[in-house]
């Protein structure tokens, strides 16, 4: 499976960390429940 | 701060300061996706300087779905099932409307990606993110397809149901969804 990428930007540094998400992101990403529209 | 009609062709260095320090819309931070992107997050652009967000996003290289919207903490995601939302739409050709909801989401949707197209652009307002109180958030939504009937106008509401005093946001794609893009924060000056 691809490694899943995550773009951080901090808007007090301006510092912006592109990165693998953590297994703890991961786990946390939401599941579907808003489906596209059927039409 | 007052309305003041100039009478003379000279700017003062008081009358620009003035005016800028009450312009309204201040930009707070911009962050740009890296394609291919799971989520953009922005850290840090929510304090006590503004009560009230806008929040512009062009995403790019995006497939069919919704985009996801969740408030953070630090430096992480708040995933807690308290995200309430409710949209209605209308579909261009008429042919069907109708709207959907729910209190207990664990993000809020912002966007919708319509068949056929790999972008999707939009503003979303958020109230009173840095306050310990319910951060309210509202947004126009549109999907735009291939055709009348399968593009749609919205209007999305929520509330975040809890009094946490947040920090930033999340983009979070759908399903195996990817993206680039910028999503940039304005803040409403108080006065």
């Amino acid at each position: 499976m691809e490694p899943l990428i995550g773009t951080f930007h901090d808007a007090l540094t301006g510092e912006t960390i592109v990165r693998e998400l953590t297994d703890e992101e991961i786990a946390a990403l939401p599941v579907d429940t808003d489906l596209p529209n059927a039409d | 701060m007052a309305v003041k009609t100039f009478t003379s062709e000279q700017l003062t260095s008081a009358d620009t300061n003035t005016y800028l320090a009450n312009s309204g819309w201040v930009y707070v931070a911009q962050g740009t996706a890296a394609p291919g992107s799971t989520t953009l997050s922005i850290d840090n652009c929510f304090n006590s300087t503004y009560a009230n967000y806008v929040i512009v996003y062009n995403i790019t290289g995006y497939a069919a779905g919704p985009l996801y919207m969740r408030l953070r903490t630090g430096s992480g995601d708040d995933s807690a099932a308290n995200y309430a939302w409710a949209r209605n739409y209308f579909r261009w050709d008429g042919g069907s409307w109708g709207g959907t909801g729910s209190m207990t989401d664990t993000t809020f949707t912002v966007g919708y990606c319509g068949a056929s197209v790999t972008t999707i652009e939009n503003t979303v307002n958020i109230y009173n993110p840095n306050k310990a109180e319910r951060t309210s958030m509202s947004c126009n939504l549109v999907e735009i397809g291939s055709a009348t009937t399968n593009s749609y106008n919205m209007i999305g509401n929520g509330q975040k149901q809890a009094l946490t005093q947040f920090t930033g946001l999340s983009l979070i794609r759908y399903s195996t969804n990817t993206f680039g893009g910028t999503c940039t924060v304005y803040g409403n000056r108080l006065g």
